[in-house]
């Protein structure tokens, strides 16, 4: 039991590290390059392989836990990216058995199609939030060009926290679950 | 097994709960026009923000290196060895280039910010919010030199923003462009009131403008000085376009920025007026410099 926990905790420092690493190249290294439009939501990317590949019930802390150390780079806090992380990950949990990652393609696929029902979560928290549905579309249409390019990136992605958190050989061993 | 499976789902369930509990009350919590620092978020900022800062002061120098160096990767021994001259010249005269346009862009600052009889700090962007939603930029100022929330925050050509989170060193600004950030506003020729929001791409709104006040494409908009957080006169933006087809009393009325914040470098934040009177001892206006931490 131990080197399992000790083995989670490893991965989530592992995960939190790329976190800062990849928020800090979005916020300070694209924008000095002069790409200042949009920005790349790779905390989104992270919980959504943490919903999709891990059954942990510890899921909805370390959600909590990555949306903790995000709310320094962003003033959309902790408390909404892990509302919707939550309620994304039960919708993943019931998908899961339907849901193969065994191309790119299919990667690029499934984690497009969770980012869309993230963002419109997400903007729907917001607009609640802001007491208007005016800047629904506006808000939703501008994070797409992001999730575009995350998709597309989100094999190699994936495959690094696979790596981290051991999935396969984790799978195997316990047969069922990390 | 089919215990344990059970057993899992509980906890799975309960952990789910909690979490949501607590991040529903974070929701309705949350104010997305000011913010308190965690001393955790303190922490993590005090941490990346020295990182964050070394990119953005470091820009000329990834850009020549992206330029100058990963395309010519191919290219024989005795061409890269020329190049590489040509390259550490074209650097030399890049980086003499930038300090130049840096050197331009303080004088003016400096020359607008005597006009302003009020003590302020002239900061460094060193970072853009990772989100998307979100138009906030990061400083590198902080709490140890003054600023505080709630102060506002310019440049020479017009309004950027206030103040809406502070740590010791760094502070993040919640820019006009942010829905969330809200501008009462006048437009110099006709002095008609308005609001100025955030639009999210680059532009901002104007509400609140009679459809029979004789506002026209062009018209500057300055601060109206009310609701005590920026002062009266700055300029906030030019209006773009008229929406007239829409239905209501109210016009549908366009701003471009008078900053352009796809260049924002420098910005100067004006602090507080009790501390204005204390930090200046001289009828002149006083400006530090940004020497970076």
């Amino acid at each position: 039991m131990q080197p399992r926990f000790s083995r989670l905790m490893l991965s989530t420092f592992m995960t939190l590290g790329i976190l800062i690493a990849l928020e800090i190249g979005t916020s300070a290294f694209f924008p000095a390059l002069g790409w200042r439009e949009y920005r790349l939501a790779f905390n989104v990317v992270i919980i959504l392989f943490m919903a999709l590949k891990l059954t942990t019930p510890l899921l909805p802390w370390f959600v909590m836990m990555l949306q903790l150390v995000h709310a320094a780079f962003s003033v959309e806090g902790w408390a909404l990216g892990t509302l919707v992380g939550i309620l994304v990950s039960l919708i993943a949990s019931y998908l899961k058995e339907i849901l193969q990652f065994s191309s790119a393609i299919a990667t690029i696929v499934t984690v497009q199609l969770f980012q869309i029902v993230w963002y419109v979560l997400t903007v729907s928290v917001i607009c609640l939030k802001l007491g208007t549905f005016e800047s629904f579309s506006l808000l939703f249409w501008n994070a797409m060009p992001g999730t575009l390019l995350l998709s597309l990136l989100s094999p190699v992605l994936f495959n690094l926290l696979n790596r981290v958190w051991n999935v396969e050989e984790m799978v195997n061993r316990s047969g069922m679950e990390i | 097994m089919r215990r344990i499976v059970s057993e899992s789902s509980k906890i799975k369930i309960i952990n789910n709960l909690l979490v949501l509990v607590f991040a529903l009350y974070g929701i309705s919590q949350k104010r997305f026009d000011l913010e308190e620092m965690t001393l955790f978020q303190k922490i993590v900022v005090e941490v990346v923000a020295p990182v964050q800062k070394g990119l953005s002061s470091g820009r000329e120098e990834l850009v020549s290196l992206i330029d100058n160096y990963v395309r010519i990767v191919n290219t024989s021994k005795e061409n890269a060895f020329l190049k590489k001259k040509i390259d550490r010249l074209e650097n030399d005269l890049f980086q003499m280039e930038e300090i130049r346009r840096e050197n331009f862009r303080l004088k003016q600052m400096l020359s607008y910010s005597e006009d302003i009889g009020q003590s302020k700090v002239l900061a460094q962007v060193i970072g853009w919010d990772s989100a998307n939603q979100f138009k906030v930029l990061r400083l590198n100022r902080g709490s140890n030199d003054g600023i505080k929330v709630m102060s506002p925050v310019i440049t020479h050509l017009g309004l950027v923003g206030y103040i809406y989170r502070v740590g010791t060193n760094y502070s993040d600004v919640l820019t006009i462009l942010d829905p969330n950030n809200r501008v009462d506003a006048l437009v110099e020729r006709t002095r008609t009131h308005g609001i100025v929001e955030g639009v999210f791409n680059y532009h901002c709104s104007l509400k609140y403008i009679s459809r029979t006040d004789p506002v026209e494409v062009g018209d500057k908009l300055i601060t109206a000085g009310v609701g005590g957080i920026y002062p009266k006169g700055v300029k906030v933006g030019m209006v773009t376009d008229i929406d007239r087809e829409t239905t209501g009393m109210t016009l549908g009325v366009e701003i471009t920025p008078s900053v352009d914040f796809h260049k924002l470098e420098e910005v100067l934040v004006l602090l507080p007026k009790t501390d204005a009177s204390t930090a200046q001892t001289s009828t002149e206006p006083s400006v530090e410099v940004a020497k970076g931490h």
